[in-house]
């Protein structure tokens, strides 16, 4: 089986996703409206076509520290139960096939970490970091649900 | 589910509704042929259809109705109440195998056993007729295609599509070059009522509503062995299908709490010298861009003794204030959150049950509940909701550096701070409280609900804006009101909800997302308890109505604004001629001699000064000013109304700030009266 998967990076780090659920890739530094209050990853609203986005920093969720002030970035754009959102990442690479299936997440990796990714890859001898964004996105939306239900599990 | 299927559903569904309405009409006139005609179309349909969908359940059901409701129209059998019962029977019946259809794509399970041995009972209980089916099926609805069904997804893409071009244009109209001018008008007015169509293609009749109404009083009155009939007025008015949905539950429970509580019974109505038929009447109608629903009953009217009771009892209201509250006081308890929470609801044998809870949702989408009463002879509550919540009017403010919008529903007035005026904020330990008329209104620095670094530069001359949140009244504090506009409304994302202080997301003409405040929300977060609103009476809202107004500088203070309608010349004259003739401050001025008015001693004073002439009616009088500020094409209509007769309606906003709106027949009457030279300093 060939998955296909979105490469970009954070921090250095290889990261990807399933291409497909990626509706499309947006060049960083547009303009966003700063919500008070709001968790520390969503760093604003914007505006997408008349569509509002929910503007989310990946770094911030993986508590990394925020990429450099001159650094534009780029935006994952995701839609999620009907909504969109927009999840900023230092820069996009290339689409990657890669066969088989991902191998299982390595328990030595930090907390925040582990319950974001979903699988690792290996890819042109780096690995690859899958990351589960429909459940750092659920996660935002519902922090208490999300954390219930995998102590349940 | 497959289309074919999808279509049968939503017309049958659709066609069910359309009955209710009529089979209460049944009931008063069992033998209304016309009306049993289309039960039995509607039937007989649903059964042909059933056949090669595949559904053997509803066809079942429909088989049997049908040769009941045959004989019906045929006049075989005669329609009594019974009969009218069963009819009712076997739709709800068909009704809940058709949702069940809808919502799991496949009949639900159930016995059909007893209510087809009803019918054929009924079908039995004269000779039958052959069916006369041939004649009717050739008259079936046959409804040309003059509307189009489409989905509610389309028509939300396209209100999106439409803000885009709003917005599209709105950044083109700045770049207008002498040669795009003609095209770049006609695009903009093509815009305008493009989305003035759009706005009406989510437009729906309030009757649609309504349809479901009657048959629920039926059956409240047949469970409780009243008597009620219900009037309804005015269902053609359209309001958003958005609206309309959110105000199903509430209208519901008014009609039901109408029945239930306010509907006496037929003997008791009887003895109090009233009809045995006790009267519902919904009316629905558009004033001042809302939607005003009334519900209106002629049973006993609000319980005023045990309404005070219960409230004493909840704690509500101590007991030893109970004595001293008005009638009106007593009857705006029934709204009070947590009214309705302890014991049994029943128990209760006045009106307003769950009120706290329609007036939540009611409030929630902008709109306000009012209700009123009269013991022994009915009650009255009145619903106020917004057409749309697609486009609302809203106040755009400004803390630190960031614009949030603020429905203009929610907005009771603006008050504006400045170094000496006459509003300062007051403090108690650490809470701030804004003395308006007397009334000691709590105040919330938006900053500090933002958490956002206090230490950060404070405006000099901040705002406040004084919201309605439930039944009260508090203020926000925030840097500047930047602009009044109409913003397209867009829900939040969920994972913003929860902070539970904005109620919505809009794209502003610039593109850029601004947040809408939630005022209850903040007031919550705040733990600041709103003050009840002050009596009506002494706070009218400055009815501007967005009329053009000039604005300019005289004497001390904000800016002025003279409404254009006012306004008749604008003359240079020279003070030196002033007279001061039996009281009166008079100049000659044309034939005759104008009345001035100033704002700072014009004695002595021997230059040329601008004098504003304004009028009303036929009389006019001079405005001796210093300077013209400019001309606004549109007052907005937030205001802080001034006492009647102080010469000012109000503070309103131009150009993000507050200037004071000249009330000129005031003034001028004054000017004629010799007012102005009596005491000068109460005038300006």
């Amino acid at each position: 089986m060939t998955a296909q998967i979105l490469s970009f990076r954070l921090a250095g780090q290889l990261c990807g996703m399933p291409a497909l659920e990626v509706h499309d890739v947006i060049r960083g530094g547009q303009k966003l409206t700063p919500v008070p209050r709001a968790a520390p990853a969503i760093i604003g609203v914007l505006n997408l076509h008349g569509r509002i986005a929910l503007a989310v920093s990946l770094r911030r969720y993986l508590e990394l520290p925020d990429a450099p002030r001159h650094a534009a970035g780029m935006s994952l754009v995701i839609e999620h139960n009907g909504d969109l959102y927009c999840l900023a990442v230092d820069s996009v690479g290339e689409v990657l096939s890669l066969e088989g299936k991902a191998a299982p997440v390595p328990t030595v990796l930090d907390a925040n970490w582990r319950k974001a990714v979903t699988g690792v890859w290996q890819s042109g001898g780096e690995l690859l970091a899958q990351l589960d964004v429909r459940g750092i996105i659920g996660q935002l939306c519902d922090p208490l649900e999300t954390t219930t239900a995998t102590e349940t599990k | 589910m497959d289309e074919l299927m999808q279509e049968f559903l939503t017309d049958t569904t659709e066609k069910l509704n359309a009955l209710d309405l009529d089979l209460v009409r049944l009931e008063k006139n069992p033998n209304d042929g016309e009306l049993i005609g289309r039960i039995f179309r509607l039937v007989h349909t649903v059964k042909g259809n059933c056949g090669f969908l595949g559904l053997p359940r509803l066809e079942n059901v429909t088989h049997h109705a049908e040769s009941v409701l045959s004989q019906y129209r045929a006049g075989t059998v005669p329609v009594t109440t019974d009969s009218v019962s069963l009819i009712l029977q076997s739709l709800d019946r068909i009704k809940g195998i058709v949702g069940g259809i809808a919502e799991t794509g496949a009949e639900p399970p159930g016995e059909d056993k007893a209510l087809i041995e009803l019918l054929d009972m009924e079908a039995a209980s004269k000779k039958s007729l052959p069916e006369a089916v041939t004649a009717f099926s050739a008259a079936m609805d046959d409804v040309s295609a003059k509307s189009l069904r489409i989905s509610v997804e389309t028509l939300e893409d396209m209100m999106t599509l439409m803000g885009e071009l709003v917005l599209a244009r709105n950044q083109l109209l700045p770049h207008m070059t002498p040669n795009s001018k003609q095209p770049m008008q006609r695009l903009d007015k093509t815009v305008s009522a493009l989305q003035q169509s759009m706005l009406k293609a989510r437009m729906q009749p309030v009757g649609n509503l309504w349809t479901k109404l009657p048959r629920l009083v039926r059956d409240i009155a047949i469970d409780l062995g009243k008597k009620i009939r219900i009037d309804m007025a005015g269902g053609a008015t359209e309001v958003d299908r958005q609206v309309l949905e959110l105000i199903r539950d509430p209208l519901t429970h008014l009609l039901r709490n109408a029945a239930d509580h306010g509907i006496e019974k037929p003997a008791l109505r009887v003895t109090k010298g009233k009809p045995p038929e006790g009267v519902i009447r919904l009316s629905a109608r558009h004033e001042g861009g809302q939607v005003i629903i009334d519900v209106a009953d002629d049973g006993r009217g609000l319980d005023e003794a045990a309404i005070l009771q219960r409230a004493v009892e909840n704690g509500l209201v101590p007991a030893t204030r109970a004595r001293n509250l008005s009638s009106a006081q007593i009857q705006q308890l029934v709204f009070a959150p947590g009214f309705t929470t302890s014991t049994e609801v029943t128990s209760l044998s006045g009106r307003g049950v769950g009120m706290d809870v329609v007036r939540a949702n009611i409030e929630k989408i902008g709109g306000t509940v009012e209700l009123s009463s009269v013991a022994g002879k009915g009650a009255v509550v009145t619903m106020r909701i917004p057409l749309t919540l697609a486009i609302i009017p809203a106040l755009v403010v400004k803390t630190d550096g960031e614009h949030y919008a603020i429905p203009r529903n929610t907005v009771r007035e603006v008050v504006a701070l400045r170094r000496g005026g006459v509003h300062q904020i007051q403090r108690i330990n650490n809470a701030k409280y804004l003395d308006l008329r007397g009334q000691m209104v709590p105040l919330v620095s938006l900053q500090a609900v933002f958490g956002a670094d206090t230490l950060a530069a404070k405006s000099l001359n901040p705002f406040i804006v004084i919201l309605h949140a439930g039944n009260g009244v508090f203020g926000v504090i925030c840097d500047a009101v930047v602009a009044a506009e109409e913003i397209v409304v867009k829900p939040l994302s969920p994972a913003l909800r929860r902070l539970r202080l904005f109620s919505g997301n809009a794209v502003l003409g610039d593109g850029g997302v601004v947040l809408i405040l939630d005022p209850s929300g903040i007031a919550r977060d705040a733990g600041i308890e709103p003050v009840p609103k002050p009596e009506s009476a002494d706070m009218p809202v400055l009815k501007s109505n967005l009329r053009p107004a000039l604005l300019f500088r005289a004497g001390s203070g904000a800016d002025r604004a003279v409404p254009l309608e006012h306004l008749s010349r604008i003359e240079r004259l020279d003070m030196s001629q002033v007279e001061d003739i039996a009281g009166r401050r008079v100049i000659a001025y044309r034939d005759g001699l104008l009345p001035l008015i100033a704002w700072h001693g014009v004695e002595g004073n021997k230059k040329r000064q601008p004098v504003l002439v304004i009028r009303n009616g036929g009389e006019e009088a001079g405005l001796v000013f210093d300077s013209v500020v400019g001309v606004v094409d549109a007052l907005p209509e937030v205001a802080l109304k001034q006492e009647s007769g102080s010469g000012s309606l109000g503070q309103a906003l131009a150009n993000g700030h507050a200037v004071d709106v000249v009330d000129a027949p005031a003034l001028i009457r004054r000017a004629h009266e010799g007012f102005v030279h009596d005491r000068p300093d109460t005038l300006l």
